[in-house]
């Protein structure tokens, strides 16, 4: 989702080759493994990194994630696992880690969400074969932040499809919203995002 | 000599900045153009290579407008070449999605 919404939104992805191996190492056998993807959709790869950086708080295992997000520039670490991110060290860097769910909840619109779940229901052969029950299942399942978000499209989509959502969806510095450095909450938003209206439909640029 | 862009948003106000300059004893050119995109901020705003876009243009899956040598891409086939790529790219993935 993350990779058909960002042409359709205001965001750029990047990835390292220690966080592709890892995907490839978490593929179902008969993928197409994500280094072919990459080069056939031209996915930008950032170098991993070659500096040992002075972290203190994140999980070891995540250290080299954290490092080449760092060296790269990123203003987002877009995580399923957050709580592997130490605050201090998120702290220190300008970064924020964010689930992906709330992530896109936050930067794609209802209409590109509308679009992609049409194209992915196009290419199905397997069920859920329909944007209504991707949205209800899938995306309920693996984005609760994002179901939750665009659940008005869909009037049916009820609470209880939300399964058990991720303790920990943000962490870090940088809001979730407008990614200016303003002590966000644990929701992600600082107090400006918060107490103005939010659209979640952000302008694309052309220029 | 100086210049002007106005565009459909622009308001009224470049017909006084026109007559002021007139007024000055200037003349002034006037040219229309559809909005366009070089193919490197095409690139940048689907977020992938220069490259790419430019093995797309040369495949004839990226309609262009000629300017001497260069390529520019109006804003609409932009857009239409967005969609399309996010269609594609949803039909290749959607098996491992």
């Amino acid at each position: 989702m993350l990779y058909l919404l960002a042409p359709l939104s205001d965001y750029r992805l990047v990835y390292s080759p220690l966080v592709e191996a890892e995907a490839q190492r978490h593929q179902k056998p008969g993928h197409v493994p994500v280094a072919v993807l990459r080069e056939r959709w031209d996915w930008t790869l950032v170098p991993d990194s070659d500096e040992d950086a002075a972290l203190v708080d994140t999980d070891p295992k995540d250290l080299p994630v954290l490092a080449s997000a760092i060296q790269s520039g990123a203003g987002f670490l877009v995580t399923g696992n957050v709580r592997h991110f130490g605050a201090h060290d998120l702290a220190a860097h300008g970064l924020s880690a964010v689930h992906p769910g709330l992530f896109l909840a936050h930067h794609c619109s209802a209409e590109s969400y509308l679009e992609v779940l049409a194209a992915i229901s196009a290419g199905r052969l397997r069920e859920p074969r329909n944007p209504r029950s991707i949205h209800e299942s899938e995306i309920a399942v693996q984005l609760p932040a994002l179901f939750d978000a665009r659940r008005n499209l869909f009037d049916s989509a009820a609470a209880d499809l939300v399964h058990e959502p991720p303790g920990i969806v943000f962490r870090g510095p940088r809001c979730v919203h407008c990614a200016l450095l303003r002590e966000p909450d644990v929701d992600g938003l600082c107090d400006s995002c918060r107490h103005r209206p939010i659209r979640l439909t952000p302008d694309r640029t052309l220029s | 000599m100086s210049s002007l862009e106005i565009t459909p948003e622009s308001g009224d106000a470049w017909d006084d900045v026109i007559r002021e300059h007139l007024a000055r004893g200037e003349h002034a050119r006037v040219t229309f153009e559809v909005p366009s995109l070089t193919p490197a901020q095409v690139a940048e705003s689907i977020g992938v290579s220069r490259a790419t876009i430019m093995r797309r243009i040369l495949a004839g899956e990226i309609r262009t407008e000629r300017r001497g040598n260069r390529h520019r891409v109006p804003l609409s086939e932009v857009e239409r070449f967005r969609h399309a790529y996010v269609r594609e790219m949803a039909a290749d993935l959607a098996i491992d999605f």
